[in-house]
């Protein structure tokens, strides 16, 4: 009945959407991307917090942004979805979905392709919710404003998003304020928003950090299910590695404010080529493959913005640094399907 | 047999419930009749979900608050009442360290001022030259005269660990305490505390809702649900073994550790479904 639901519900376009999943072979998908990013700058003032940030995502597709607080990942998302608020504002570079320019296009035109072509699930949803409006009333407004239904035949509906996600008692619980639901509940019902009008692309930002191991382990499964359904291409922003283990395609990697390294999810667990990549993997702890030995931790934090050094930005805590890392590693291939921004990445054997 | 450092019997604390005019109000049990031991230099894991009833235990565990009923004892002594002159002295030998650091701090004093100020709080002479060395221990040196706004969120733990440490304590009460950081700073913290323990033999008792933390960090690790202990045992024991089935379900949601193992499980759950059908 699922995919039923959400057959009836839309435009009847499925078709042209791949149902199963297409990892594309290449960091330039094969595929025309629902989502690209070039050369992306964001900054305030004359500090440049994101810089000449580029991502493709295909239908399909999960793509992992990965990198500590700090490194720009949220940013680039909130840029994309065109939701940058002052100070902070867009320098340089376009964003397309689906092949429509989405930079200078103004708040009424974004408005319309917000929750209708793209949508994104944050991180806290107590936060994202209205307390005094009843969940289903909440998932049903997204289908009146973008799809003119009626009121009733949108909670109709909502119903049977909530019912999808997993929220059992759908009708009753519809009736609920968030308050009243658990946070996984929460969560759900932001998927349900996130779905409803049935997007090429979602963007989630440490959506199930929040969560309890067993709830997330739900939340990410219902992620990769209903995105087998429904082609969906998904930006995962998460600082957690065994999360993007679980749901990634791809991965890229973020570190002050720039991508420092692509791949897919195999190769940069297999061989990751920037040192940050490595870093990352070594200070992992799972509690399946513990060892006793000391953790490998990267010294010191992430450098603010305005604070970052000249050349490589990972070069005052990078084992390897040299002289020439001060001047900026330009991304190159590193392996198939592999870019990889720094001076010591030699191609993988 | 040894003296434990903290030894807790039967413990339960029950919070009332919220009733309603024609329901009456249930007690909410967050702890339900707990039993364990935190020996002296050792790391003893609390693990669970939350609601679990971890924090409350970690609070009983210091001493901050008064069990509903059962017992607790620092080294074989039970806890005086709380805000008594000895119950104060007890308070010296465990300490607790936060979540959050930056609201464990006063945002209006210097790092070395809140590192000096249990110290002096206890009577104890706390010269310049301890405070560097408490902050040099940490690595925080010369770091003393910033305010908690002008350092990272991982220097902020380390300042609290620092001034949980000033006492010399015999336990540290770590609750959730390196949740909030980022892994590689994270990893910083976990080695300070490892560090510190084979230094000045501190017991740990360390509650997160992080298994690879856990697993990491402890000797031991009790598994807590609904203010119960479910299971307990040597750390490499509860995760290769677990007996209880709760333990198990919690073990079976952790997300695989690399795209390979992630198939490898995917690939076991699928050959046992067909297996079923």
């Amino acid at each position: 009945m699922t995919v039923d639901v959400l057959e009836r519900q839309g435009v009847g376009s499925a078709g042209a959407l791949p149902a199963t999943r297409t990892p594309p072979a290449d960091t330039a998908p094969a595929v025309e991307p629902v989502l690209s990013i070039d050369g992306l700058s964001v900054g305030t003032g004359n500090v440049d917090i994101v810089i000449d940030v580029s991502l493709a995502v295909a239908p399909g597709e999960t793509l992992c942004l990965v990198g500590e607080s700090g490194c720009g990942k949220s940013l680039t998302c909130l840029a994309a979805m065109g939701l940058l608020a002052d100070p902070v504002r867009l320098k340089a570079g376009s964003v397309s979905l689906q092949g429509r320019e989405l930079t200078g296009l103004d708040e009424k035109h974004l408005r319309q392709i917000r929750g209708r072509d793209m949508a994104m699930i944050f991180q806290d949803p107590a936060a994202s919710l209205n307390p005094v409006q009843r969940v289903g009333r909440q998932v049903a407004e997204a289908l009146v404003v973008h799809e003119g239904l009626g009121m009733r035949a949108a909670m109709h509906r909502a119903v049977e998003l909530l019912d999808r996600v997993g929220i059992v008692n759908a009708t009753s619980r519809a009736e609920a304020y968030p308050h009243q639901l658990s946070g996984g509940m929460c969560q759900r019902v932001m998927i349900a928003m996130a779905l409803a009008c049935r997007p090429r692309l979602i963007i989630a930002d440490e959506s199930t950090t929040a969560l309890d191991v067993t709830t997330q382990a739900q939340i990410l499964k219902l992620m990769k299910t209903l995105q087998q359904e429904t082609g969906t291409a998904m930006i995962f922003v998460t600082h957690d590695l065994s999360v993007v283990a679980e749901i990634a395609d791809r991965v890229a990697v973020m570190y002050s404010g720039r991508i420092v390294e692509t791949g897919l999810v195999d190769d940069i667990f297999d061989h990751p080529g920037h040192p940050y990549t490595r870093g990352l993997m070594d200070c992992r702890l799972h509690a399946l493959s513990a060892t006793s030995e000391r953790l490998a931790a990267i010294a010191g934090t992430v450098p603010r913005p305005a604070a970052r050094p000249s050349g490589c930005a990972f070069r005052t805590r990078c084992p390897k640094a040299a002289e020439r890392c001060e001047t900026l590693p330009l991304p190159r291939g590193f392996a198939a399907g592999q870019t990889v921004a720094c001076h010591f990445s030699g191609p993988a054997q | 047999m040894t003296v434990a450092a903290i030894e807790l019997r039967d413990v339960s604390r029950h919070y009332r419930g919220k009733g309603s005019w024609f329901l009456k109000a249930e007690p909410v049990r967050a702890v339900d009749g707990v039993d364990i031991a935190l020996n002296e230099g050792e790391t003893l894991g609390i693990v669970g979900e939350s609601g679990s009833g971890k924090s409350t235990l970690g609070r009983i565990a210091a001493g901050i608050e008064a069990p509903s009923s059962g017992h607790v004892s620092f080294r074989g002594a039970p806890y005086a009442p709380i805000g008594s002159a000895l119950w104060r002295r007890q308070r010296r030998n465990v300490q607790v360290v936060f979540q959050n650091p930056s609201q464990a701090l006063d945002p209006r004093l210097s790092i070395a001022a809140q590192i000096r100020q249990p110290m002096t709080a206890h009577g104890i002479e706390a010269g310049d030259d301890t405070v560097a060395e408490m902050l040099a221990r940490v690595g925080l040196a010369g770091l003393g005269n910033r305010f908690p706004h002008q350092l990272s969120g991982g220097q902020l733990q380390r300042a609290v660990i620092a001034r949980a440490l000033a006492l010399s304590p015999d336990v540290i009460v770590c609750d959730e305490a390196v949740s909030a950081l980022d892994v590689s700073v994270q990893a910083q913290i976990l080695n300070l505390l490892q560090d510190l323990q084979a230094e000045f033999g501190v017991a740990y008792l360390f509650i997160s809702h992080d298994l690879g933390v856990v697993r990491h960090v402890s000797h031991r690790i009790a598994v807590m649900r609904h203010g119960r202990i479910v299971e307990t045992g040597p750390a490499a024991v509860v995760f290769a073994q677990p007996q209880d089935h709760y333990t198990r379900s919690l073990i079976a949601a952790l997300p695989a550790a690399s795209p390979a193992a992630r198939r490898a499980r995917d690939g076991r759950q699928s050959a046992s479904l067909s297996k079923v059908r």
